[in-house]
């Protein structure tokens, strides 16, 4: 190849694999009229969970305060409940560009996905990676999800390089291949503990498929599966909101009986289409490209074998797990399965022959296409609080943190990250949770949690939470706030006893 | 032939249609939902034309607590204003849809004024119109701005509903003329 074409192919790879992110700075500006800049993440707790953990880590590295539900935290760690990847990841992409601030939640997401898509570049040749990323470019959860602070669309990232490696692993097993898919996928399920699904595909495709390889896979990848989720565990806090409700241990303790309503109503609402029409038409875009995928004509029988193994364990599984025990609303499935539909796609376009590719990613591009303004539609009305009219929310951040955070300031050199974790109610958390000091953890407290002792130094709350966390907490007022007042743990700081429990 | 034999043999091309066709026509109305993604929002549009009209045949009805309602210079017509403090003025205006596209009447007296049309759909809003004033000084009596109104939801069908819709004033001084209860008016 001479160097003109060698220029032109990596000019074209740059810009395919920056197509996702051009498409979502494009929207941005088209719907809201903003640039990125404008992103405030106030308006949905997920993505205000994400970049308030990501700015305490940018803040304070592994030493900020804790975050958790009703004074619960991590066994390893201070993270909240959706684990440390996503706080060091970002976290640590802010502390190297100055400290953190809103909108390098979605900047990170798009330099990730244009990251992936470059790996891809060079795996994959030219024309099979440019109906990929275009594929990826209108997929409508990557349209929706790219600019917010959610972490689906480094999901979705992370699923493309897995797919990649995966199908290397398929074409030619190695046990060096072997040992760093496994490291990979044990990466990505600290990041998200779905990936860990991955686990007995990998083992079967490190070797001749057949029922002595499936057993051991199974087996074997069961093992590694539990052992990710604990880890995983580990570094995660309990969710206030699940607190005894957890759908795996109600399964563990009552038996398939137990979550028989559950998988009831979570079907009921899958196949409500009227009210979930565009995530379900979504779910289908991404089942009906898995079915191409293991329907395509592969290279002889190992690999059709290895494909269906692979396409049943990352798609399948999850599929029916989530829908199972979680949920069953198009719009949680196709966040939740977005990213194992990019991986499946990733490993048809590497591990299928050229023809095959073609029946899997034309169809695919086609109907991500025909369903793009419908996406537009949903992204104009849903992603719209995240950018546009959000002045009035950091007029109260800003107002928030003004009669805040000089008292919570005294404590951010104390011994113990609970002097530097703020209690908020769950009724009233956006505002305190992101206007609290960045190097301080949040803990979200439910009505139960609120007549227990208290673990944090400090407690926003209002009169009816005073009356009740007063009987179980010494607490003193200091300061009065727009969203309630903030009081000390003086039990906390050890200026008073904890009172005695009232019969 | 064997079954997967006979997938090969099929055209790209040939299934990419067909998904294409499957999702467009699944999805709902693919034509109005592409209509309103190159429509909408529209943003700092062009005067259509300076004639304050006369009349509307659209029903309507308009809400606007706490907002300044003050007789304009031109008799029958009244307007709803930001007051002297600036605090953002919020006109509530439901009506039938009975046309595909309307005019009405908001003005400006400093730059950075602005008015924004949404309809409220669940707890989101969705953006319709904006435009914000570049310069200081009165923008024209009887300046008209359209409105797509086909592009609020369920706006493909034929049938007539009631809209909701939203306008926010924000600037000192901004006002939205209105002749009593009518906000909104057929394009001639």
């Amino acid at each position: 190849m001479n160097i003109l074409a060698r220029i032109g192919r990596l000019l074209a790879a740059a810009a395919l694999a920056s197509a996702p992110a051009l498409l979502a700075l494009f929207l941005v500006g088209r719907c809201f009229g903003v640039d990125l800049v404008a992103f405030c993440p106030a308006y949905d707790p997920d993505q205000f969970f994400y970049t308030r953990e990501a700015a305490t880590f940018a803040a304070a590295g592994f030493d900020g305060g804790y975050y958790g539900g009703d004074g619960r935290k991590a066994v390893l760690g201070r993270f909240g409940a959706h684990g440390a990847a996503y706080p060091v990841v970002y976290g640590l992409a802010a502390k190297a560009l100055g400290g953190w601030e809103d909108w390098l939640g979605p900047a990170c997401n798009m330099a990730l996905v244009a990251l992936a898509l470059a790996v891809c570049a060079r795996r994959l040749p030219l024309p099979v990676f440019a109906a990929l990323a275009a594929c990826l470019t209108f997929f409508p959860p990557m349209v929706f999800y790219l600019p917010t602070a959610y972490q689906d669309a480094p999901q979705m990232a992370l699923g493309l390089v897995l797919g990649l490696a995966l199908a290397g692993l398929a074409a030619a097993p190695s046990r060096r291949r072997l040992w760093g898919v496994l490291a990979g996928v044990f990466l990505a399920s600290l990041t998200r503990p779905t990936w860990a699904v991955l686990f007995p595909a990998a083992l079967f495709l490190a070797g001749p498929a057949g029922i002595r390889q499936a057993v051991r896979a199974a087996v074997l990848g069961g093992v590694c599966l539990a052992a990710a989720y604990a880890a995983f565990s580990l570094t995660a806090s309990p969710w206030v909101a699940v607190a005894g409700t957890n759908p795996v241990s109600s399964l563990v303790s009552g038996g398939p009986a137990a979550a028989l309503p559950l998988l009831a109503a979570n079907l009921r609402t899958l196949f409500d289409f009227s009210a979930n029409r565009h995530h379900t038409l979504v779910l289908l875009l991404m089942a009906a490209a898995v079915a191409l995928a293991l329907a395509a004509p592969a290279d002889g029988r190992q690999a059709r074998l290895k494909g269906l193994v692979l396409h049943a364990c990352n798609f399948l599984a999850p599929f029916c797990l989530y829908v199972a025990i979680y949920n069953g609303s198009g719009r949680h499935l196709t966040r939740l399965l977005a990213a194992h539909g990019a991986l499946s796609l990733a490993y048809a376009a590497a591990g299928l022959p050229g023809r095959s590719r073609s029946l899997v990613l034309a169809p695919v591009l086609a109907g991500c296409l025909a369903l793009f303004p419908a996406t537009v539609a949903d992204f104009s009305l849903y992603i719209r609080p995240a950018y546009d009219g959000v002045a009035a929310y950091r007029d109260r951040l800003a107002a928030q943190a003004a009669a805040m955070d000089p008292a919570l300031s005294l404590s951010l050199g104390a011994a113990s990250p609970w002097l530097r974790t703020l209690a908020v109610p769950l009724r009233n958390m956006a505002v305190p949770y992101l206007a609290a000091p960045p190097a301080y953890g949040v803990e979200i407290y439910g009505p139960e949690g609120l007549a227990a002792p208290l673990a944090p130094g400090f407690a926003l709350l209002g009169p009816k939470e005073y009356a009740k966390a007063a009987a179980r907490t010494p607490l003193t007022p200091v300061a009065e706030t727009p969203e309630g007042t903030l009081y000390r743990n003086d039990a906390a700081f050890g200026f008073a006893p904890w009172p005695e429990a009232r019969p | 032939m064997t079954r997967r034999e006979g997938l090969a043999r099929l055209s790209p091309w040939a299934l990419a249609a067909v998904f294409f066709t499957a999702f467009a026509l699944g999805s709902g109305h693919f034509a109005h939902e592409a209509s309103r993604m190159a429509l909408l929002p529209e943003i700092d549009p062009p005067v259509r034309r300076e004639r304050l009209l006369a009349c509307s045949n659209m029903e309507q009805t308009v809400s606007a607590p706490g907002v300044a309602d003050l007789p304009a210079d031109v008799p029958g017509w009244e307007m709803f204003a930001v007051g002297p403090d600036g605090a953002p003025a919020t006109v509530v205006v439901t009506l039938r849809k009975e046309a595909g596209r309307v005019v009405f009447y908001p003005r400006f007296g400093e730059a950075g004024a602005s008015v924004t049309v949404e309809e409220p759909v669940g707890g989101f809003a969705r953006k319709l119109f904006s435009l914000a004033s570049r310069t200081d000084g009165w923008s024209p009596v009887g300046a008209q701005y359209a409105l797509c109104l086909s592009c609020v939801e369920n706006g493909w069908s034929a049938e007539e509903f009631p809209v909701t819709l939203r306008l926010t004033l924000t600037g000192r001084g901004t006002q939205l003329w209105h002749r009593g209860e009518t906000v909104f008016f057929e394009v001639p």
